[in-house]
């Protein structure tokens, strides 16, 4: 990345993409619409995904955007659509009275989580070894030999997930399709 | 490298929190358990972005496999939590996480 860094264009880049993250985010969260959530968090993936690059990560960019923007958010948008959530099942947007309290909990949170940042050592020197010309290859000697172990199981969890979601969802012939709401 | 040209860390660790916190008030806040996941995968997005930045300022790129990891973790959470949600929508008719309260939640 070092061209990024000459041009100072990791700077732009966090602007950019760092505003685009925080506004998609929050309309994710605080619009009633389950849809438009998950289009607004589509597009703060996205945002990551750039951010990733411009912090020298273009394999996890990559996988950012293959993986969670295309599959995980396909599945969470299909399964709305499938539900249609908004005209079956309307909800309020928020738990009237924990509103107050959630938003100041979290406000909160962030309060701590930024002290603590800004309190925090930084190692001071920003190593150059992320910038490898073989970046997929770093990332994949580290994959496979240190963590081979947590990728073998990773590899179980996900069977494990498949196996669990087709029996959840699967249909039992004795129920009645799509009850009304009690 | 022009070093003084990069993005303190900091500013990525405080886009995360900003962005965990955010997503932390959704969980709590949404009734709609579709929602509640989008908030949860915000959480999720939130650490990873944490880890990547950390894994540069280290110079270690450790930080980037455990977001991978993380990403895979996710991929496993979703496929089950929506074939709960599928589950309790069929069974009763709604995704208000406020009436499925059989254990008495």
């Amino acid at each position: 990345m070092d061209w990024l860094a000459q041009l100072g264009a990791e700077r732009a880049i966090f602007a950019v993409a760092g505003a685009i993250c925080v506004v998609s985010a929050a309309n994710a969260v605080l619009r009633r619409d389950p849809l438009t959530s998950a289009l607004s968090l589509t597009l703060t993936l996205f945002s990551l995904a750039i951010l990733y690059l411009g912090l020298g990560a273009p394999f996890l960019a990559g996988v950012q955007v293959a993986v969670y923007a295309g599959a995980i958010m396909v599945l969470l948008v299909f399964v709305i659509m499938l539900l249609g959530t908004e005209h079956r099942f309307p909800l309020p947007v928020t738990r009237p009275r924990l509103g107050l309290v959630a938003a100041l909990v979290s406000a909160a949170l962030f309060g701590v989580l930024a002290i603590a940042i800004g309190r925090g050592q930084l190692p001071t020197n920003v190593a150059t070894t992320t910038e490898a010309t073989d970046h997929v290859g770093a990332v994949a000697d580290l994959l496979f030999t240190r963590y081979l172990l947590p990728f073998e199981i990773t590899s179980v969890l996900l069977l494990a997930a498949l196996i669990g979601a087709v029996s959840l969802a699967r249909r039992r012939s004795s129920e009645r399709e799509w009850p009304e709401r009690r | 490298m022009a070093g003084a040209a990069l993005m303190p860390t900091t500013a990525y660790l405080l886009l995360g929190a900003f962005l965990f916190a955010l997503g932390a008030y959704g969980v709590v806040v949404r009734t709609n358990a579709l929602a509640m996941l989008v908030a949860v995968e915000l959480m999720l997005n939130a650490v990873n972005l944490t880890f990547v930045a950390a894994a540069r300022q280290f110079g270690e790129l450790d930080g980037q496999v455990i977001a991978f990891f993380v990403i895979a973790v996710a991929a496993a959470e979703v496929g089950v939590g929506l074939a709960i949600v599928i589950d309790v929508a069929r069974r009763r008719g709604t995704v208000d996480v406020d009436e499925a309260t059989d254990l008495r939640g």
